[in-house]
């Protein structure tokens, strides 16, 4: 079995109430509580390993119910000695005193200080355990002093801690976890993750939305390139018919002046019954009634255009028949 | 201890997110947008480009409107008929080189005229693939005129 020992320490009270505070250390005894210095605590532990630590406060508490009657509780350790009063399963009355100072002076100042208290009533009884080897507590002293029965009981310390054993404080005992003691930290790491993540989300949308882009513009440009393939061999085909369209214009437009400008030549008094027109060859047949007024009016005048021609009449009764052929026009160029 | 491994561990994840993870998007990203700016060029380009073609089509408008008129021997009559009376249609000819040729011998008759030369004009107006060829006769019968002439019809060939 393990060795068991007191937290012989002024580090440490007695409180009516939970503590509020979530990283302290106390013993829970349902009704009260010992609150402990968890430095302090820490560093007996880191001393003694792996011995059972318990408040005296615990033992009394624990003596308190076997003898169930309105004593004072005191316990002499190395250090310090601690006094109790307990009503109603509660501490009433508690204080820490020194070892080395008088136990005696100390009792009588403990009980002084307890009947100054409204809700004090008379002790009959004084118990004490003393664990300290090297004190010896006069009984008939303090009795005579304090007029009051005392029982003194000479006890070993792991003996008397062992029956308490399962009121240690290192079962209350609870280290901070990592999480708690380095929360801030714990928080800028992740708040570090967190910023770093939305980045990422943002540079995945980024790239996202860019290859949406491209491909979109991409597409536009096939589109387009395919409308300016098919411009280009539109333009192309276009291109060659231009001579063929500017020909037809050219074309129609000189035989309907040609037509035009030759009928316009015949005068008043003279009328055609037959045109024929070819590209180097003009066949005319017609009733004039005066020659001399063909001749000058039309005769003349299409002969200046072409190599060839000849113009014919025959007389009727009432003018003449003719019949104008010209041939092999002229090149004005030549 | 437990400090200084959770820091040095932070450290290690939060390097290792960057150098494979983040810095890789990064160096994405702006190969993207670097493409898209290039993309963007090129597509002002091509856009340019089309504009420029789409004035060259402005300029061949007039070509197309030419070889665009699909007309047949039916058409040609309907044609012929605004103007001409007694029309005869007889088909002589057709060659096929940049474009489709036929050529026509007509023999119609003319009120007067003036129905040829309006004739003539609305092939130029409504610009009617349509050449008038030599030889044209004029034939005086009573009232009317005997017409006859040679008419060359150009039909886009079929684009392949």
């Amino acid at each position: 079995m393990d060795r068991c020992i007191f937290f012989d320490s002024a580090a440490q009270t007695i409180l009516l109430q939970k503590p509020r505070e979530s990283d302290v250390l106390y013993v829970d005894h349902a009704n009260w509580f010992v609150k402990i210095d968890t430095k302090e605590f820490n560093k007996l532990k880191a001393a003694q390993t792996t011995a059972t630590i318990v408040s005296p406060f615990s033992y009394l508490f624990h003596e308190y119910r076997k003898k169930a009657e309105p004593a004072l509780f005191g316990v002499v350790l190395e250090e310090q000695c601690y006094f109790a009063i307990f009503l109603d399963e509660k501490p009433l009355f508690w204080q820490i005193c020194d070892t080395a100072q008088d136990i005696t002076n100390g009792i009588e100042r403990f009980l002084k200080d307890f009947y100054e208290k409204p809700q004090s009533f008379f002790i009959e009884k004084i118990y004490l355990y003393n664990c300290n080897e090297a004190l010896q507590i006069d009984k008939e002293d303090i009795q005579e002093r304090l007029l009051l029965p005392v029982e003194v009981y000479e006890e070993d310390e792991d003996r008397l801690c062992q029956e308490v054993a399962s009121m240690a404080i290192d079962q209350q005992a609870e280290e901070p976890s990592f999480l708690k003691k380095y929360r801030s930290l714990l928080l800028i790491a992740a708040a570090t993750l967190l910023v770093v993540s939305g980045y990422e989300i943002y540079l995945r949308y980024a790239i996202a939305q860019y290859e949406q882009k491209i491909a979109n513009l991409v597409q536009k440009q096939v589109d387009v390139a395919n409308k300016n393939n098919d411009y280009q061999a539109q333009l192309m085909h276009f291109q060659k018919l231009k001579p063929i369209v500017e020909a037809i214009k050219q074309n129609n437009a000189l035989i309907a002046s040609k037509i035009r400008t030759i009928f316009n030549l015949i005068p008043n008094d003279a009328y055609l019954t037959k045109a024929e027109i070819g590209k180097n060859a003009l066949l005319f047949e017609g009733v004039c009634k005066s020659k001399k007024s063909l001749l000058r009016a039309f005769h003349e005048k299409m002969a200046k255009s072409f190599q060839k021609k000849r113009i014919r009449f025959t007389k009727m009764a009432d003018g003449y028949r003719f019949q104008a052929v010209y041939e092999e026009m002229i090149d004005e160029k030549s | 201890m437990k400090l200084l491994l959770f820091i040095i561990s932070f450290i290690v994840v939060l390097y290792s997110i960057f150098a494979f993870v983040v810095m890789e998007d990064v160096d994405r990203l702006q190969e993207l947008e670097n493409k898209y700016k290039l993309q963007k060029t090129i597509a002002s380009y091509v856009q340019q480009n089309n504009s420029d073609l789409q004035k060259s089509m402005d300029d061949v408008q007039e070509i197309k409107a030419f070889m665009d008129k699909s007309i047949d021997e039916q058409k040609l009559h309907a044609l012929l008929s605004q103007h001409l009376q007694n029309i005869t249609i007889k088909k002589v000819d057709e060659k096929s080189d940049k474009v489709v040729k036929i050529k026509y011998y007509i023999e119609a008759m003319l009120p007067s005229m003036k129905n040829f030369y309006n004739f003539v004009e609305i092939i130029e107006q409504k610009k009617y693939p349509l050449e008038l060829a030599y030889p044209i006769t004029f034939k005086r019968d009573n009232h009317s005129i005997a017409l006859t002439l040679f008419l060359t019809l150009y039909q886009a060939k079929p684009r392949q």
